[in-house]
């Protein structure tokens, strides 16, 4: 059974189409990562499923059932931006989206999640005296507080140092361990290529990408090359069979020509300077994305 | 309605466990009443002493003026003088160099050795018929509005009229009786109780009753509905600013979130009401002059505060949501203050007559009938039984109305980011949805 789904849905505000046509199904227990470039129709298609906007046309279907309504329980929402009110105190504001989401008291929850993602300290205080990185985990909190079955989650290691976000992966992987379906939106293509069960990429309103990773970078092909040498990025930009350089700092990324060779792009990579480390690969989510965005079309 | 209540007490608590709220409830009506406490404040102020320079052409004033000016400056049994105290000096008028006598006088003035000085004219002693009535000049910085030249004037006729009945025969002790002066009072209606036939008797009409109640009660209740209504608009362009907005519509639908706004707002306004009541009814009980509050007029005066919390406080949230900074707040809140704040600057001649039927046509205008007619209600000759009912039947459909064009324009509103509306705009998105 699919969690959320979408069929033929549109969307447009005045003279813009902010999604076209867009039809995806997220299976539940998944981790669902939405991506694309700002302005490409994310956030609308997450506000249409939240039901804070409704689509001009389609329809849409949240765990089973027609969505009249965003207020339920059983789904949370942790958006890009913080919204959190600054004067409020930690444990009361808490209480305050746990009990409007739950319909009920959730002092005992709040304590376990402030406990778990390591916030006591900073129960008592006002959201302003937080910084960035403490803030987006009380975000997340007020996010999971009701025990959701669906939760979207709009950029959440925004401002997290490696500790914190190390701890919050924990606590997103174990509520997909727990069956909640977890829309995963995010920019950050390395993160979403180790977390997310699913990858959907929407640019200019449009589905361009929608399956597993593996799927996706099937598509692709190995068509790219990484390598660490000392040789300048213009000049590998000009061997023959190499269509494009992305400079990584320690490693470069070789986009190879359509049918051309790796062993011959090795050789004359050899005669151009010395080569450290040389491997043909499929090419990264990053990769595909920015081809994607560039209006670099799939094979 | 677990939503709206929830809501609502974080509304509440917000804006009532404040520093801001608990000063303000003491500030808002020491700044309203502000100028009725600033004219004894300021007597304090002024100067102690004044003294006035007196232009006599006939050398006979001196003493008779002199001797009032010494009972104005002695203090009677007890109650403390009224004024500053006086300093006389007496000139003749230099009648071949006026025109220099004046400017003197006047340096003297502006230098702060002077407060003021009177001319008079020589015709005064003896009037004619057609005598002008503007023989006597008070000459000072700000002459209009001097207190000290109605004493004068009242002095100086005094004596004057005194020597022109001693002229006609009239002896000084006769004089008492003979300007006997008789005010008119106001007295309210007698009335028969239908059911026991008792006669209730007229009442000597209170001019605090008449005049204070009633714009005590506008007053009361611009504030208090103020204070309820408009701190919504910043309330939720905070909450849309914040991006707080789109966290609440996934917990909570439009409709719920400006209801628990409003209900809020409306026990705001509550919470002020029994604070200003207790403490005013404190206040009255203490000045013996609770009596003159028509106890009637108070479910009144709760039920038309909530129905214009609702209808103004509406009309805020919306316009709230469909702004993006405070700069866009502050241009929508005057037309939000707007329909609050006729009332109170047209309350001097309908709290005179408030039967009259400009009061009546207005009162029954739905966005001034919670204060128009609280003010009516509070004047003694109170305020047919169905025109009140049929006011508050106005502001009920009017409110339900507003309630739902607002909860429409907050929808569409509060996920708008850019450019501030027009009012052409956000009509259409009430009207549309």
């Amino acid at each position: 059974m699919n969690a959320v789904e979408l069929t033929h849905v549109s969307k447009a505000f005045r003279d813009t189409l902010a999604v076209d046509d867009l039809s995806l199904s997220v299976p539940q227990g998944a981790i669902y990562g939405f991506i694309g470039p700002n302005g490409s129709g994310k956030t609308t298609t997450l506000r249409m499923i939240l039901h804070i906007l409704r689509p001009d046309r389609g329809s849409i279907r949240v765990l089973g059932s027609e969505l009249r309504s965003a207020v339920s329980g059983r789904i949370g929402y942790l958006p890009e931006e913080r919204g959190l009110y600054k004067r409020m105190r930690v444990r009361p504001m808490l209480r305050f989206y746990g009990e409007l989401k739950a319909g009920r008291r959730v002092d005992r929850e709040v304590e376990q999640w402030l406990q778990r993602l390591d916030l006591m300290e900073h129960a008592d205080k006002k959201i302003e005296a937080l910084s960035k990185g403490s803030a987006q985990r009380v975000q997340f909190i007020a996010a999971v507080l009701a025990s959701p079955d669906l939760v979207i989650l709009d950029e959440p290691f925004s401002g997290l140092d490696p500790v914190h976000a190390d701890i919050l992966r924990t606590a997103i992987l174990e509520l997909r361990r727990q069956g909640t379906t977890v829309i995963l939106s995010t920019h950050d293509m390395e993160l979403a290529e180790q977390m997310c069960d699913f990858i959907f990429m929407i640019f200019r309103g449009r589905k361009v990408l929608d399956g597993t990773l593996a799927g996706i970078k099937s598509l692709y092909g190995t068509d790219t090359v990484r390598v660490r040498t000392p040789i300048e990025a213009t000049v590998l930009a000009s061997l023959p069979g190499v269509e494009s350089v992305r400079d990584l700092g320690q490693r470069r990324e070789l986009k190879l020509q359509p049918g051309a060779d790796a062993q011959g792009v090795l050789q004359s990579l050899i005669t151009a300077g010395r080569v450290e480390s040389f491997e043909v690969t499929q090419p990264s989510l990053h990769d595909i994305f920015v081809r994607i965005a560039g209006c670099v079309a799939p094979r | 309605m677990y939503r709206i209540l929830r809501i609502a007490r974080r509304d509440y608590i917000a804006a009532v466990f404040t520093k801001g709220f608990l000063i303000g409830l003491v500030l808002a009506p020491i700044l309203m009443c502000g100028g009725l406490l600033a004219i004894p404040v300021m007597k304090h102020v002024e100067p102690s002493e004044r003294r006035l320079l007196i232009l006599d052409p006939s050398g006979s004033l001196e003493g008779p003026i002199q001797s009032a000016v010494t009972s104005h400056n002695t203090p009677k049994s007890g109650k403390p003088r009224t004024g500053p105290k006086l300093i006389l000096e007496f000139q003749a008028p230099q009648t071949n160099a006026l025109e220099d006598q004046r400017l003197e006088l006047a340096d003297r003035i502006r230098s702060g050795s002077l407060h003021a000085f009177v001319e008079i004219a020589p015709e005064v002693f003896q009037p004619a018929p057609r005598s002008s009535r503007n023989s006597i000049q008070y000459y000072a910085l700000s002459s209009a509005m001097d207190e000290t030249r109605g004493w004068i004037e009242q002095t100086l006729n005094d004596e004057l009229r005194k020597r022109r009945f001693i002229a006609a025969g009239i002896e000084p002790e006769q004089l008492k009786t003979l300007e006997a002066w008789f005010s008119i009072q106001g007295m309210t209606l007698p009335s028969r109780d239908r059911a026991t036939g008792e006669v209730k008797a007229a009442r000597r009409e209170n001019e605090f009753a008449t005049l204070g109640v009633p714009l005590l009660a506008i007053l009361a209740m611009m504030m208090l509905v103020l204070m309820g209504s408009m701190p919504l608009l910043q309330s939720v362009l905070e909450e849309k600013s914040q991006r707080i907005a789109e966290v609440l519509l996934g917990c909570a639908t439009p409709w719920e979130i400006m209801a628990g706004k409003l209900l809020g707002g409306v026990a705001v306004t509550l919470t002020a009401m029994l604070f200003y009541g207790g403490a005013g009814f404190t206040a009255m009980s203490s000045l013996a002059v609770s009596g003159v509050v028509p106890l009637g007029m108070i479910p009144w005066f709760v039920t038309f505060s909530i129905a214009a919390v609702l209808m103004y406080g509406s009309v805020a949230v919306a316009l709230g949501s469909a702004c993006s900074d405070a700069k866009d707040a502050q241009h929508l809140q005057m037309p939000v203050m707007m329909p609050l704040l006729l009332p109170v600057m047209i309350m001097m001649p309908l709290v005179k007559e408030p039967n009259s039927t400009i009061a009546t046509v207005l009162s029954l205008v739905p966005p001034f009938t919670p204060l128009l007619m609280v003010l009516r209600l509070g004047s003694p000759a109170g305020v047919p039984t169905w025109q009140v009912w049929t006011g508050l039947a106005g502001v009920l459909v009017t409110t339900a109305f507003t309630l739902w064009i607002a909860g429409r324009i907050f929808r569409v509103g509060i996920l708008m980011q850019g450019k501030l509306p027009s009012f052409a705009e956000i009509l259409r998105w009430g009207w549309r949805g």
